[in-house]
């Protein structure tokens, strides 16, 4: 019986720091797509200087994940994301406002992707 | 590459301790579901092995997982008959009093192709010579010959042979295990006298040494002495 209980702790022990992990990504996660989508909308109305300081930010919060990330999601996945930075930093640069869009855009569905997994659904189930 | 390595002994391990946890079935006796979660977990271990973009977690909870379910099921199988009948069916009587039961081979899909060749591994290649033939639930076949088929005993000859005693390891390459010296109510000094008795002054000359209930030793020395 020592063995089932053994088992049965671990399992929810495991499920529970799952979800947990779920709750956690969605909190750090989403309000730096949100965050994107402003820099974007901002380099719509050609206001660079919001734009730079959001970029700015995106990053260094972005920095902080990377090693969290690293261990609960595949590194392609992250990988995409730093290269995205990269264009992010060089349309910025180049004040094209539909590249940047594009590469703030796309770093926003990574990470809404990124916390889609982890959630428990029907769709990640099947 | 040293990463690969290093994610190498970590699930090797992860493995290793998952088979310790199944028991200690040979391979070829592994229940349905036993044999499902090692081909599982040879994969799920494979990935994060090849694969360094996938993160080591990936690998490991799901073999945990697995794990942790396997045990749960184990327990329950020995609990409840019926749970244990649902996992891991029954065995099947296929030859009753010397008669093939066909349906019972057409239930379990085993052909007579199949079955000659478990009779035969069984070491019996007539047919008539079977009283019972069981499909085990592990795909082997037990056989049960007609008592007159069955090997003389001791017994049956009126015999009363010594009764043979379980021998415990008690040096193994060398070295003395001294759990399985005080198990078998033996002493260091027990042990010495006897290698004197042999001519072997240091017990690191010895392969194996076994002592059973009678006190009977086996000693095989090591080919090279240090």
């Amino acid at each position: 019986m020592r063995q089932l209980w053994a088992a049965v702790v671990i399992l929810a022990g495991m499920l529970a720091l799952l979800a947990w992990n779920g709750v956690v990504l969605q909190r750090q996660l989403q309000p730096l797509a949100e965050e994107l989508r402003q820099a974007a909308a901002a380099a719509q109305q050609e206001d660079w200087d919001q734009a730079a300081a959001l970029t700015l930010s995106l990053e260094t919060q972005w920095q902080g994940q990377v090693p969290y990330l690293q261990v609960i999601h595949a590194h392609t996945r992250i990988d995409q994301v730093a290269l995205a930075f990269l264009e992010l930093k060089g349309a910025l640069a180049c004040r094209a406002a539909e590249d940047y869009t594009a590469a703030a855009l796309r770093i926003a569905g990574t990470l809404e992707a990124m916390v889609c997994l982890e959630r428990l659904s029907v769709g990640n189930l099947l | 590459m040293i990463t690969a390595v290093i994610r190498t002994i970590i699930l090797y391990f992860l493995i290793i301790l998952g088979i310790r946890l199944m028991g200690k079935r040979q391979i070829g006796e592994l229940e349905p579901s036993e044999l499902v979660l090692s081909l599982i977990i040879a994969d799920l271990a494979a990935v994060p092995m090849q694969d360094f973009g996938i993160p080591l977690l990936m690998g490991i909870i799901p073999i945990l997982t697995l794990l942790c379910l396997s045990a749960i099921l184990s327990v329950l199988t020995v609990k409840s008959i019926r749970f244990r009948a649902l996992l891991c069916s029954r065995p099947s009587v296929v030859i009753q009093d010397g008669k093939i039961l066909e349906g019972e081979m057409r239930k379990n899909r085993f052909t007579v192709d199949e079955l000659l060749e478990e009779l035969r591994m069984a070491g019996v290649t007539d047919l008539s010579k079977v009283k019972y033939a069981v499909l085990e639930t592990t795909g082997r076949v037990s056989v049960l010959p007609y008592a007159a088929e069955q090997p003389v005993t001791h017994q049956a000859m009126g015999f009363k042979p010594r009764e043979a005693g379980l021998p415990t390891v008690v040096v193994s390459d060398g070295r003395v295990l001294s759990q399985n010296l005080r198990a078998r109510r033996l002493s260091r000094g027990w042990l010495e006298g006897e290698l004197r008795q042999r001519g072997i002054p240091d017990v690191r000359q010895v392969f194996l040494m076994t002592v059973d209930e009678k006190d009977t030793v086996y000693l095989a020395r090591k080919e090279r002495t240090p």
